[in-house]
């Protein structure tokens, strides 16, 4: 039944405008981004694990351990969180989901991955380079015009991975709004389709306002403009508002193909329609659209405003759990009276449950500004952010790649291995994050390589290094997984899952040029989760 | 002496007396003079006294010798101007110049409901008679005179303390008899604290209406929001001494929007593409 093309030829990997093979190069380069940012986090944690400089320069400390936060943020977020989402899997299973032969512009899309791995490769530069970044991957000025690391290269990467990003979310929109199969209904999509909807808009409207910050640092550093230099004129402040304008609506561009997946799996390995499809959909997905772009100033409560404006964002902020919460019901209740499947992708989904409650109940004592302005800038900040978007949206990203590896590869995944791995992610991430909990809200602030003022806080830093290099254990255990299951993994049959979503009833494992044998019609009643009718 | 050198001689006596005696008249008196005293001495170190908070206990006597505290002006914003009342040169200018500024920002805030002025005398010869004097030759229309308070210290002791405090230096020049001191007016929040230094020659009424609007921190009234809009859009700058564009603002907005109108026409030029011709 499969009509993918046999061989290996490198050229036609590089010059391919099949979306299937674009969403393997962009999991391939977002995998590679994660493997080098997790080094970073393992050198961040050696680091912190004992007082003093432990393994960085103690001259040149500070500088070096910089450097390290920058790649590990850049490469996180730029490199592997939004591109391992909205472009590995938007790229694969997208087209597939709405029975569509490929994206509407398949060359843009091309290009847009060949953009993305320009921004690796910029962003690999920092190791190479004698002056490498070392401005965060937020970019403040003043320090990032004044400091003698190359803020250029930050620059150049947000601006390839921004645009290629850009490209995607006009691809997908289009080819969303106008390939979907014949009869299929804006009511008849699959939930990963409308996250990734909503996730493009959010980024095709904010993505340009990150561009335009950034452009203007650059200009500010190496072409002597005052855009952020309050002496002339200036706005430093402006920078921070700009910034977060794009980079906390970011969260939910991360946030909400993450759902979509979770969605996907666990609505398929309990053999349950979702729970409040609608509620989910509209309420929840554009809920947050429309309320993204108004809750960033929560990440300057202590850099002076007015208090009406702290209240106003507090009162938004808290508002977005709203929708965030009619998500999190949908994701509930359809395990209700489930018949669970424990299969990797599924343990990993239950993970991100638990994962995702931790995050977002310790994001409202961040939203309220008497609490915020303690524990700003401390390592409970770290740690929620860890657990509600890099953990979180990590975990869903092997959920996915363990639910469609079948569909990429037509092999099955080792799943005892699998297991395996997971259990070592997920005990170690709680034995990282939770001490960091505990120490931030004693005061550990964030960003330091040294704590000498707090030597009580350093077996703490112990455990959480020991934590993370469970983690470590349990990341190369997952990889080294795909590798051997990808290489002489038992065959699939082509719906191993038993779903019900149009990639496995209607199209090959792994799916070939045109992705469907024949063109795909759906009728009034085809719904992706009619479980309980079959 | 050869002819030759009576004629040099002569033309050269002729030239000093019709040329170049004018002309060094001339020059002279259109020469650009230099002052003797560095304008840099009274510059204020804003990024030192910015933010610093008044002394409110400071007792004052006003124009009509009613005994006030400074801590009674700080419940709104206020400008605060340091004059001396004998002053025969600047000072009348700076507080008309003050007088100027506000009378055009009247129309969008209101002197003693929105903000207070106060001028205080920074000279310890000052009496209630010289401040009578200094008022009357202000020229002040009834709808500043509400929210306009003149006073001096009393105790004068305390000038020194009370004008250190934000920085305001001033020397007395014993051969000119008169002070020198900068021509600024402060402008400080509803909690007392020093927000902006306006060096008044250099400043427009848009600056006065914006360093208020920034005054009150946030504290706007519903008719105001299009006035608050209007102050994010302005930014201190503090080589010129003056509010420029926020230019990295309109940068972002433009930016915004552009954003929207990719996602308009990603979505409407493919519609129209896929029309049938």
């Amino acid at each position: 039944m499969s009509t993918a093309s046999s061989g290996f030829s490198l050229k036609e990997w590089v010059f391919t405008t099949d979306h299937k093979r674009i969403g393997i190069l962009y999991l391939i380069g977002s995998i590679a981004a994660f493997t080098l940012a997790g080094l970073m986090a393992l050198l961040i944690r050696i680091e912190q694990s004992s007082l003093g400089p432990t393994i960085v320069n103690p001259n040149t400390g500070g500088d070096q351990y910089n450097v390290w936060l920058y790649f590990h943020g850049a490469a996180m977020i730029l490199g592997f969180l939004i591109p391992g989402l909205t472009g590995f899997a938007a790229n694969y299973f997208l087209p597939l989901m709405i029975g569509a032969k490929d994206v509407a512009f398949p060359r843009i899309n091309a290009l847009s991955v060949w953009l993305f791995f320009g921004g690796i490769v910029l962003a690999l530069l920092t190791f190479i380079v004698s002056d490498p970044p070392d401005v965060m991957w937020t970019g403040y000025p003043p320090y990032s015009i004044r400091t003698g690391g190359n803020t250029a290269l930050y620059v150049f990467t947000v601006h390839l991975l921004g645009f290629a990003s850009i490209l995607g979310a006009v691809n997908f929109l289009v080819t969303v709004i106008y390939m979907r199969a014949p009869g299929m209904g804006w009511n008849q999509m699959n939930l990963f389709v409308w996250s990734t909807v909503t996730a493009f808009i959010i980024q095709l409207v904010f993505v340009p306002v990150l561009a335009a910050a950034v452009t203007m640092l650059l200009f500010d550093k190496y072409l002597g403009t005052h855009f952020f230099d309050p002496s002339a004129g200036g706005d430093v402040l402006l920078y921070q508002n700009l910034f977060w304008f794009y980079s906390h609506p970011a969260v939910y561009v991360i946030l909400l193909p993450a759902l979509g997946i979770l969605f996907e799996i666990i609505s398929t390995c309990t053999r349950n329609m979702v729970f409040n499809y609608k509620a989910a959909v509209y309420g929840g997905m554009w809920g947050i659209v429309l309320i993204s772009g108004e809750v960033w100033v929560h990440h300057l409560y202590i850099s002076g405003m007015p208090d009406w404006i702290r209240i106003g964002q507090m009162v938004s902020t808290l508002l977005i759990s709203v929708p965030v919460g009619l998500l999190t019901i949908s994701l509930f209740g359809t395990l209700y009276r489930g018949a669970i499947h424990f299969t990797v992708a599924m343990h990993y989904a239950l993970g991100c449950l638990f994962l995702f409650l931790v995050g977002g109940l310790t994001g409202i004592p961040l939203a309220m500004t008497v609490l915020d302005v303690h524990l700003s800038e401390t390592s409970f900040v770290h740690a929620h952010f860890h657990f509600i978007m890099g953990i979180f949206a990590a975990f869903t990203v092997f959920a996915a790649v363990y639910h469609w590896f079948p569909k990429m590869t037509g092999r099955l995944p080792g799943a005892a291995m699998g297991k395996l791995g997971f259990w070592l992610n997920i005990i170690g991430v709680h034995v990282t994050f939770y001490p960091l909990f505990w120490i931030g809200v004693k005061g550990m602030p964030r960003r330091y390589y040294d704590y000498q003022m707090f030597p009580e806080f350093e077996p703490f830093h112990k455990i959480a290094t020991l934590g993370a290099f469970i983690v470590a254990a349990g990341m190369a255990v997952t990889i080294l997984n795909w590798i051997i299951s990808a290489i002489s993994g038992e065959k699939s049959p082509e719906n191993p899952w038993k779903s019900g979503s149009l990639e496995w009833t209607h199209c090959p494992s792994p799916p070939g040029p045109g992705n469907f044998p024949k063109d795909v019609t759906v009728t009034a009643d085809w719904h992706p989760y009619t479980y309980g009718k079959n | 002496m050869s002819a030759l050198c009576r004629y040099l001689l002569f033309g050269l006596v002729t030239w000093t007396l019709f040329v170049g005696v004018p002309g060094a008249g001339w020059a002279e008196y259109f020469r650009q003079r230099e002052s003797d005293l560095d304008q840099g001495l009274f510059r204020i170190d804003e990024t030192r006294y910015l933010g610093v908070k008044l002394d409110t206990d400071v007792a004052l006597i006003d124009q009509t010798g009613k005994a006030l505290k400074l801590g009674d002006f700080v419940d709104k914003p206020l400008i605060l101007v340091f004059s001396y009342y004998q002053c025969d040169g600047s000072c009348s200018a700076v507080n008309g110049e003050v007088i100027a500024l506000l009378e055009k920002v009247i129309k969008t805030m209101r002197a003693g409901e929105d903000y207070r002025v106060l001028t205080l005398s920074f000279d310890k010869a000052d009496t209630q008679e010289t401040m009578a004097k200094f008022i009357a030759k202000l020229a002040m229309p009834p709808e500043l005179k509400a929210g306009w308070t003149f006073a001096r210290l009393a105790d004068p002791e305390r000038i020194k303390e009370v004008t250190e405090k934000v920085g305001f230096r001033f020397f007395w020049a014993t051969q000119d008899k008169i002070f020198y001191h900068p021509n600024v007016a402060m402008v400080l929040t509803a909690d007392g604290r020093v927000s902006r230094y306006m060096y008044l020659l250099v400043n427009s009424p848009l600056d006065m209406q914006v360093a208020l609007m920034e005054a009150r921190q946030g504290e706007i009234k519903p008719h105001e929001v299009i006035n608050y809009a209007i102050s994010l859009c302005y930014s201190y700058n503090y080589k010129e001494g003056r509010y420029t564009y926020n230019i990295p603002l309109f940068v972002g907005l433009g930016s915004f929007l552009f954003g929207i109108g990719m996602l308009l026409v990603s979505v409407f030029y493919y519609k129209i593409r896929r029309k049938p011709r």
